[in-house]
Protein backbone atom coordinates (compact mmCIF):
# COMPACT_ATOMS: atom_id res chain seq x y z
CA UNK A 1 0.00 0.00 0.00
CA UNK A 2 3.03 2.11 0.49
CA UNK A 3 2.79 5.21 -2.71
CA UNK A 4 6.57 5.19 -3.10
CA UNK A 5 7.84 4.11 -6.65
CA UNK A 6 10.68 3.94 -8.70
CA UNK A 7 9.86 5.05 -12.50
CA UNK A 8 12.08 2.09 -14.50
CA UNK A 9 11.55 2.39 -17.71
CA UNK A 10 9.22 4.47 -20.45
CA UNK A 11 7.40 3.37 -23.19
CA UNK A 12 6.41 5.26 -25.88
CA UNK A 13 5.13 6.18 -29.70
CA UNK A 14 6.86 8.10 -32.44
CA UNK A 15 4.69 10.96 -31.25
CA UNK A 16 5.51 10.85 -27.79
CA UNK A 17 8.92 11.30 -27.83
CA UNK A 18 8.13 14.70 -27.05
CA UNK A 19 7.06 14.25 -23.95
CA UNK A 20 9.97 11.95 -22.54
CA UNK A 21 13.02 13.25 -21.29
CA UNK A 22 16.05 11.66 -18.96
CA UNK A 23 17.82 9.09 -17.66
CA UNK A 24 15.13 6.85 -17.60
CA UNK A 25 15.50 3.74 -20.43
CA UNK A 26 12.82 4.28 -23.17
CA UNK A 27 11.29 1.64 -25.53
CA UNK A 28 10.52 3.10 -28.80
CA UNK A 29 7.42 0.93 -30.75
CA UNK A 30 5.71 1.14 -33.88
CA UNK A 31 2.69 1.78 -33.13
CA UNK A 32 0.08 2.07 -30.42
CA UNK A 33 -0.69 -2.14 -30.12
CA UNK A 34 3.32 -2.64 -30.31
CA UNK A 35 3.30 0.05 -27.46
CA UNK A 36 1.09 -2.00 -25.10
CA UNK A 37 2.55 -5.62 -26.68
CA UNK A 38 6.44 -4.00 -25.03
CA UNK A 39 4.76 -2.26 -21.91
CA UNK A 40 2.69 -5.97 -21.05
CA UNK A 41 6.39 -7.56 -21.22
CA UNK A 42 8.30 -5.41 -20.24
CA UNK A 43 6.27 -4.70 -16.94
CA UNK A 44 6.27 -8.89 -16.29
CA UNK A 45 9.40 -9.38 -16.79
CA UNK A 46 10.41 -6.12 -13.59
CA UNK A 47 7.36 -6.95 -12.11
CA UNK A 48 6.07 -3.57 -11.95
CA UNK A 49 2.94 -1.88 -12.96
CA UNK A 50 2.54 0.20 -16.11
CA UNK A 51 1.09 3.15 -15.42
CA UNK A 52 -0.23 5.90 -18.30
CA UNK A 53 0.46 9.48 -17.97
CA UNK A 54 -2.16 12.22 -19.57
CA UNK A 55 0.39 12.57 -22.61
CA UNK A 56 0.02 8.98 -23.69
CA UNK A 57 3.56 7.68 -22.12
CA UNK A 58 2.99 4.51 -20.34
CA UNK A 59 5.61 4.52 -17.32
CA UNK A 60 7.04 1.36 -15.91
CA UNK A 61 6.88 1.74 -12.13
CA UNK A 62 7.99 -0.51 -8.98
CA UNK A 63 5.56 -0.20 -6.10
CA UNK B 1 2.14 -33.53 48.74
CA UNK B 2 0.11 -36.39 47.76
CA UNK B 3 -3.19 -34.38 48.70
CA UNK B 4 -2.28 -31.53 46.22
CA UNK B 5 -2.44 -34.17 43.16
CA UNK B 6 -6.27 -33.26 42.22
CA UNK B 7 -5.72 -29.80 42.49
CA UNK B 8 -2.79 -29.49 40.51
CA UNK B 9 -4.17 -32.10 37.85
CA UNK B 10 -7.86 -31.03 37.59
CA UNK B 11 -5.88 -26.91 37.10
CA UNK B 12 -3.58 -28.13 34.63
CA UNK B 13 -6.35 -29.93 32.74
CA UNK B 14 -9.05 -26.75 33.20
CA UNK B 15 -6.26 -24.48 32.07
CA UNK B 16 -4.99 -26.86 28.79
CA UNK B 17 -8.67 -26.75 27.79
CA UNK B 18 -9.23 -23.51 27.91
CA UNK B 19 -5.97 -22.91 25.86
CA UNK B 20 -7.50 -25.88 23.21
CA UNK B 21 -10.80 -23.85 23.32
CA UNK B 22 -9.17 -20.62 22.27
CA UNK B 23 -7.01 -22.86 19.81
CA UNK B 24 -9.76 -22.32 17.10
CA UNK B 25 -8.55 -22.91 13.93
CA UNK B 26 -10.70 -20.11 12.20
CA UNK B 27 -11.01 -18.13 8.95
CA UNK B 28 -7.84 -16.55 9.61
CA UNK B 29 -6.42 -19.65 8.95
CA UNK B 30 -3.78 -19.27 11.21
CA UNK B 31 -2.70 -21.29 13.18
CA UNK B 32 -3.50 -24.41 10.62
CA UNK B 33 -0.61 -25.87 10.68
CA UNK B 34 -0.75 -29.25 13.19
CA UNK B 35 2.99 -28.82 13.99
CA UNK B 36 2.01 -25.11 15.16
CA UNK B 37 -1.12 -26.79 16.85
CA UNK B 38 0.93 -28.84 18.93
CA UNK B 39 3.48 -25.65 20.22
CA UNK B 40 0.41 -23.85 21.40
CA UNK B 41 -1.19 -26.54 23.04
CA UNK B 42 1.99 -27.73 24.73
CA UNK B 43 3.00 -24.44 25.71
CA UNK B 44 -0.93 -23.83 27.18
CA UNK B 45 -0.04 -27.07 28.85
CA UNK B 46 3.11 -25.54 30.61
CA UNK B 47 1.38 -22.50 31.72
CA UNK B 48 -1.49 -24.35 33.23
CA UNK B 49 0.59 -26.57 35.45
CA UNK B 50 2.44 -23.71 36.54
CA UNK B 51 -1.22 -21.71 37.74
CA UNK B 52 -2.20 -24.79 39.25
CA UNK B 53 1.06 -25.24 40.94
CA UNK B 54 0.99 -21.57 42.28
CA UNK B 55 -1.93 -22.11 45.60
CA UNK B 56 -0.18 -26.18 46.45
CA UNK B 57 3.25 -23.89 46.88
CA UNK B 58 1.51 -21.19 49.07
CA UNK B 59 0.12 -23.55 51.23
CA UNK B 60 3.26 -25.18 52.25
CA UNK B 61 4.79 -21.67 52.19
CA UNK B 62 7.03 -22.50 49.48
CA UNK B 63 6.91 -18.67 48.42
CA UNK B 64 10.10 -19.33 46.23
CA UNK B 65 8.03 -21.60 44.07
CA UNK B 66 5.70 -18.33 43.22
CA UNK B 67 8.61 -16.53 41.56
CA UNK B 68 8.32 -19.28 38.92
CA UNK B 69 4.91 -17.13 37.80
CA UNK B 70 7.51 -14.42 37.35
CA UNK B 71 9.81 -16.41 35.04
CA UNK B 72 6.57 -17.65 32.91
CA UNK B 73 5.44 -14.92 32.09
CA UNK B 74 9.05 -13.80 30.41
CA UNK B 75 8.51 -17.51 28.66
CA UNK B 76 5.13 -16.05 27.45
CA UNK B 77 6.61 -12.55 26.14
CA UNK B 78 8.72 -14.41 24.11
CA UNK B 79 5.79 -16.81 22.65
CA UNK B 80 4.54 -13.26 21.12
CA UNK B 81 8.28 -13.16 19.50
CA UNK B 82 7.99 -16.12 17.93
CA UNK B 83 4.63 -15.89 16.45
CA UNK B 84 5.95 -12.08 15.42
CA UNK B 85 9.17 -13.79 13.55
CA UNK B 86 7.60 -17.20 12.20
CA UNK B 87 4.97 -14.71 10.43
CA UNK B 88 7.24 -11.94 9.71
CA UNK B 89 9.58 -14.42 7.95
CA UNK B 90 7.21 -16.03 5.45
CA UNK B 91 5.25 -12.95 4.96
CA UNK B 92 7.98 -12.36 1.55
CA UNK B 93 6.32 -15.29 0.36
CA UNK B 94 2.61 -14.11 0.59
CA UNK B 95 1.13 -12.93 -2.68
CA UNK B 96 -1.09 -10.44 -0.20
CA UNK B 97 0.84 -9.54 2.86
CA UNK B 98 -0.50 -9.38 6.31
CA UNK B 99 1.24 -6.33 7.47
CA UNK B 100 2.87 -5.43 10.64
CA UNK B 101 -0.21 -4.57 12.64
CA UNK B 102 -1.56 -7.27 12.23
CA UNK B 103 0.87 -9.48 13.10
CA UNK B 104 1.54 -7.86 16.04
CA UNK B 105 -1.95 -8.60 16.84
CA UNK B 106 -1.68 -11.72 16.32
CA UNK B 107 1.40 -12.56 18.35
CA UNK B 108 -0.36 -10.74 20.91
CA UNK B 109 -3.59 -12.42 20.94
CA UNK B 110 -1.49 -16.03 21.32
CA UNK B 111 0.93 -14.44 24.20
CA UNK B 112 -2.52 -13.34 26.04
CA UNK B 113 -3.95 -16.60 25.48
CA UNK B 114 -1.46 -18.40 27.89
CA UNK B 115 -2.29 -16.12 30.83
CA UNK B 116 -5.90 -16.90 30.46
CA UNK B 117 -5.02 -20.83 30.43
CA UNK B 118 -2.55 -19.76 33.53
CA UNK B 119 -5.40 -17.65 34.99
CA UNK B 120 -8.01 -20.75 34.70
CA UNK B 121 -5.65 -23.51 36.09
CA UNK B 122 -4.92 -20.98 38.94
CA UNK B 123 -8.93 -20.09 39.79
CA UNK B 124 -9.64 -24.18 39.18
CA UNK B 125 -6.53 -25.00 42.07
CA UNK B 126 -7.71 -22.19 44.30
CA UNK B 127 -11.17 -23.54 44.22
CA UNK B 128 -10.61 -26.99 44.93
CA UNK B 129 -8.12 -25.93 47.41
CA UNK B 130 -9.73 -23.41 49.35
CA UNK B 131 -12.94 -23.47 49.31
CA UNK B 132 -14.88 -25.24 52.42
CA UNK B 133 -16.94 -28.13 51.72
CA UNK B 134 -16.23 -31.93 51.20
CA UNK B 135 -14.06 -32.92 48.51
CA UNK B 136 -16.50 -34.01 45.89
CA UNK B 137 -18.57 -30.69 45.72
CA UNK B 138 -15.46 -28.43 45.83
CA UNK B 139 -14.30 -30.73 42.56
CA UNK B 140 -17.74 -30.05 40.88
CA UNK B 141 -17.70 -26.74 42.26
CA UNK B 142 -14.22 -25.70 40.71
CA UNK B 143 -14.78 -27.77 37.23
CA UNK B 144 -18.35 -25.33 36.88
CA UNK B 145 -16.50 -22.04 37.70
CA UNK B 146 -13.65 -23.28 35.84
CA UNK B 147 -16.37 -23.62 32.95
CA UNK B 148 -18.10 -19.76 33.54
CA UNK B 149 -14.88 -18.57 34.00
CA UNK B 150 -13.51 -19.70 30.63
CA UNK B 151 -16.77 -18.14 29.22
CA UNK B 152 -16.68 -15.09 30.10
CA UNK B 153 -12.94 -14.81 29.53
CA UNK B 154 -14.14 -15.72 26.11
CA UNK B 155 -16.90 -12.85 26.27
CA UNK B 156 -14.34 -10.18 27.35
CA UNK B 157 -11.50 -11.23 25.01
CA UNK B 158 -13.98 -10.33 22.38
CA UNK B 159 -13.10 -7.56 19.51
CA UNK B 160 -14.67 -5.21 17.68
CA UNK B 161 -15.11 -5.50 14.17
CA UNK B 162 -15.08 -3.54 11.30
CA UNK B 163 -18.92 -4.46 10.81
CA UNK B 164 -19.38 -2.63 14.30
CA UNK B 165 -17.28 0.70 13.26
CA UNK B 166 -18.34 1.17 9.91
CA UNK B 167 -21.24 -0.01 7.12
CA UNK B 168 -20.15 -1.84 4.26
CA UNK B 169 -21.49 -1.75 0.84
CA UNK B 170 -20.61 -2.95 -2.35
CA UNK B 171 -19.40 -0.52 -5.08
CA UNK B 172 -19.36 -1.04 -9.06
CA UNK B 173 -15.50 -0.31 -10.48
CA UNK B 174 -15.06 2.03 -12.78
CA UNK B 175 -12.29 3.77 -14.84
CA UNK B 176 -12.01 7.01 -16.65
CA UNK B 177 -9.40 6.67 -18.76
CA UNK B 178 -6.28 4.29 -17.42
CA UNK B 179 -7.90 5.46 -13.42
CA UNK B 180 -9.93 3.59 -11.47
CA UNK B 181 -12.37 4.94 -9.01
CA UNK B 182 -14.37 3.30 -6.38
CA UNK B 183 -17.31 6.19 -5.80
CA UNK B 184 -15.45 9.03 -6.54
CA UNK B 185 -11.91 7.65 -4.70
CA UNK B 186 -9.23 7.18 -6.32
CA UNK B 187 -7.55 3.99 -6.44
CA UNK B 188 -4.51 3.34 -8.97
CA UNK B 189 -3.89 4.01 -12.74
CA UNK B 190 -4.01 0.87 -14.93
CA UNK B 191 -2.06 1.74 -18.40
CA UNK B 192 -2.90 -1.46 -20.33
CA UNK B 193 -6.41 -1.88 -21.84
CA UNK B 194 -6.18 -5.71 -21.56
CA UNK B 195 -5.91 -5.39 -17.89
CA UNK B 196 -8.21 -2.88 -17.47
CA UNK B 197 -11.04 -4.97 -19.00
CA UNK B 198 -9.96 -7.81 -16.85
CA UNK B 199 -10.34 -5.55 -13.83
CA UNK B 200 -13.88 -4.85 -14.78
CA UNK B 201 -15.14 -8.10 -15.37
CA UNK B 202 -13.33 -10.19 -12.51
CA UNK B 203 -12.96 -7.46 -10.52
CA UNK B 204 -15.03 -6.07 -7.24
CA UNK B 205 -15.40 -3.04 -4.98
CA UNK B 206 -16.60 -2.55 -1.44
CA UNK B 207 -17.10 1.42 -0.05
CA UNK B 208 -16.23 0.98 3.76
CA UNK B 209 -18.11 4.34 5.27
CA UNK B 210 -16.96 4.91 9.00
CA UNK B 211 -19.53 5.39 11.51
CA UNK B 212 -18.64 8.04 13.38
CA UNK B 213 -14.92 9.53 13.79
CA UNK B 214 -13.62 6.52 16.17
CA UNK B 215 -14.04 4.42 12.67
CA UNK B 216 -12.87 6.96 10.92
CA UNK B 217 -9.41 7.35 12.71
CA UNK B 218 -9.46 3.49 13.11
CA UNK B 219 -9.94 3.17 9.12
CA UNK B 220 -6.87 5.44 8.56
CA UNK B 221 -4.48 3.24 9.98
CA UNK B 222 -2.72 1.14 6.92
CA UNK B 223 -2.21 -1.60 9.10
CA UNK B 224 -5.87 -1.61 9.15
CA UNK B 225 -6.22 -1.99 5.82
CA UNK B 226 -3.93 -4.06 5.20
CA UNK B 227 -5.72 -6.62 7.50
CA UNK B 228 -9.11 -6.04 5.60
CA UNK B 229 -7.37 -6.89 2.19
CA UNK B 230 -5.06 -9.93 3.44
CA UNK B 231 -8.54 -11.67 5.17
CA UNK B 232 -10.53 -10.80 1.64
CA UNK B 233 -7.71 -12.32 -0.64
CA UNK B 234 -7.03 -15.63 2.08
CA UNK B 235 -10.76 -16.01 2.09
CA UNK B 236 -12.11 -15.48 -1.77
CA UNK B 237 -8.35 -16.25 -3.42
CA UNK B 238 -7.26 -13.85 -5.38
CA UNK B 239 -6.69 -13.70 -8.95
CA UNK B 240 -2.72 -12.39 -9.32
CA UNK B 241 0.81 -13.57 -9.64
CA UNK B 242 4.21 -11.40 -8.39
CA UNK B 243 4.90 -10.30 -12.05
CA UNK B 244 1.07 -8.63 -12.22
CA UNK B 245 0.88 -6.02 -9.79
CA UNK B 246 -2.21 -4.89 -11.89
CA UNK B 247 -4.32 -6.87 -10.29
CA UNK B 248 -2.92 -6.25 -6.35
CA UNK B 249 -5.69 -5.03 -4.15
CA UNK B 250 -5.58 -1.66 -2.85
CA UNK B 251 -7.65 0.22 -0.28
CA UNK B 252 -7.84 4.11 -0.21
CA UNK B 253 -9.13 6.43 1.58
CA UNK B 254 -11.30 9.67 0.96
CA UNK B 255 -9.58 12.71 2.42
CA UNK B 256 -12.99 14.31 2.72
CA UNK B 257 -15.13 11.96 4.83
CA UNK B 258 -12.58 9.17 5.61
CA UNK B 259 -14.47 6.28 3.97
CA UNK B 260 -12.57 3.61 1.94
CA UNK B 261 -12.47 1.89 -1.26
CA UNK B 262 -11.37 -1.66 -1.35
CA UNK B 263 -10.52 -2.74 -5.18
CA UNK B 264 -9.65 -6.47 -5.26
CA UNK B 265 -9.92 -9.36 -8.26
CA UNK B 266 -10.94 -12.13 -6.05
CA UNK B 267 -11.10 -15.90 -7.46
CA UNK B 268 -14.97 -15.96 -6.27
CA UNK B 269 -16.07 -12.75 -7.42
CA UNK B 270 -18.93 -13.14 -4.61
CA UNK B 271 -19.88 -9.82 -3.78
CA UNK B 272 -22.03 -10.39 -1.06
CA UNK B 273 -19.78 -13.10 0.55
CA UNK B 274 -17.00 -10.68 0.12
CA UNK B 275 -18.70 -7.81 2.00
CA UNK B 276 -19.61 -10.59 4.66
CA UNK B 277 -16.15 -11.11 5.04
CA UNK B 278 -14.68 -7.05 5.37
CA UNK B 279 -17.29 -6.52 8.02
CA UNK B 280 -16.44 -9.65 10.54
CA UNK B 281 -12.17 -8.39 9.93
CA UNK B 282 -10.92 -8.00 13.80
CA UNK B 283 -10.29 -4.08 14.48
CA UNK B 284 -6.57 -4.66 15.29
CA UNK B 285 -5.97 -3.43 18.74
CA UNK B 286 -2.84 -1.50 17.74
CA UNK B 287 -5.58 0.53 15.34
CA UNK B 288 -7.93 1.38 17.66
CA UNK B 289 -8.34 5.19 18.50
CA UNK B 290 -11.00 6.97 20.53
CA UNK B 291 -10.92 10.31 19.38
CA UNK B 292 -14.56 10.56 20.31
CA UNK B 293 -13.91 9.60 24.55
CA UNK B 294 -11.68 13.06 24.34
CA UNK B 295 -13.76 16.66 25.06
CA UNK B 296 -11.58 17.79 21.97
CA UNK B 297 -12.61 14.90 19.78
CA UNK B 298 -16.27 15.59 20.36
CA UNK B 299 -16.07 19.09 20.07
CA UNK B 300 -14.27 18.93 16.47
CA UNK B 301 -17.01 16.20 15.60
CA UNK B 302 -19.88 18.27 14.91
Amino acid sequence: MSSEGEILAAIITEEEERWVTGETIIFKAKNQEEKEKTAILVGRMLSAMVHELPSGVYVVVRH
Amino acid sequence: MKDYWAVIVLGTLMGTLARLLFLRVDYRQYPSYPHGYMTHLMLGFIASALGAVAIPALVEKDFAAVTFLALAAQQFRDIRGMERDTLASIEETELVSRGTAYIENIARVFEARNYLAMATAFIVSSILQLAPFSFTIRLLLAAGLGFIFIIILGRFMHWHKIGDIAEVLPSPLRFEGPNLFIDDIFITNVAIPKFREFILEYGRGALIKPKNDNGRAILSNTGQRKAIIHDCAAILGIRKDYHTPEFTPIAKRDLDTGKVGLAIVPMEPDIEIMIGIIKKVAVLESTQRMPLQTKAGRKAAD
